[in-house]
């Protein structure tokens, strides 16, 4: 067998892989066990994760943000200009 | 069949178990993979059971948008690998991935060498070599995957593919100056 017989073997080898027949009922557990504690607990990463993906929710922010800075606007100039 | 990016969908409003499905349908690959990059099949099936429940944690980042959701668990797996063998004592050759062997006899023990020393060349280049060797020529991804994978560009990987393969390619010439 040539050197470049032997690299194509060597590349081609086949990796046995015997997964356990567990494997998946096992990550399953783990996740059940994930999500029941996520249900169990107030999430503050997931809620700024969904402020920061949602758009529509970031925009609604911003006009409550801006309606207040402007209505202490207003009542800043009211106080000076005294109408 | 139910696409992932459907799955995924299920599975953030709550239905969990669809997690399932998608468990099913990448373990193998995962695992193979994973086993590929850490050099150990001992630890390939607890790292994989990780990668997958870091990926149920992190499903809300997923983005369909922006990659295939095997591209987004390949790079989870590539980073917990990367972990996995900043923690891990190097195992010895002896306990390399073994080969399904189906050839003569008499050629067996010249082929098992010469996979070990190339297995060692491989297993002694820079990481990110290796990295896109074993993605692109072992597990056969696609240049522009593995490029994802490793948040690079697609001339990068090209690069660090032929350099690999160079290295490679001038240990079998010292494997082969060795014998004679």
């Amino acid at each position: 067998m040539s050197n470049e017989e032997k690299y194509r073997a060597w590349k081609e080898r086949p990796c046995p892989m015997a997964v356990s027949t567990d494997f998946s009922a096992e990550v399953m557990r783990r996740v059940h066990r994930e999500a029941g504690q996520r249900q169990a607990q107030w999430n503050w990463p997931g809620v700024l994760e969904f402020f920061q993906r949602n758009v529509s929710f970031q925009y609604a922010a911003l006009a409550v943000a801006a309606t207040a800075g402007l209505s202490r606007l207003w009542l800043i100039l009211f106080a000076i200009l005294q109408p | 069949m139910p696409e992932d990016s459907d799955i995924v969908k299920h599975v953030l409003n709550g239905n969990v178990d669809s997690f399932r499905i998608l468990v099913e349908r990448y373990q193998r690959p995962v695992l193979s993979m994973i086993r590929r990059l850490i050099w150990d099949s001992h630890r390939c099936e607890e790292i994989g059971r990780d990668v997958f429940v870091a990926a149920f944690q992190k499903l809300s980042t997923f983005d369909p948008a922006r990659s295939k959701f095997s591209t987004w668990l390949f790079t989870i797996a590539r980073n917990m690998s990367i972990n996995a063998l900043k923690k891990k004592t190097p195992i010895p050759v002896e306990h390399l991935p073994e080969i399904l062997d189906s050839r003569n006899p008499s050629d067996e023990l010249s082929d098992k060498e010469f996979f070990a020393q190339l297995d060692q060349t491989l297993k002694a280049l820079p990481g990110k070599l290796q990295r896109a060797f074993i993605l692109a020529e072992f597990e056969q991804m696609p240049y522009e995957e593995i490029a994802r994978i490793e948040c690079t560009r697609l001339g990068t990987i090209k690069s660090r593919i032929n350099r690999a393969r160079l290295r490679l390619h001038a240990a079998m010439k010292d494997i082969e100056g060795g014998k004679s």
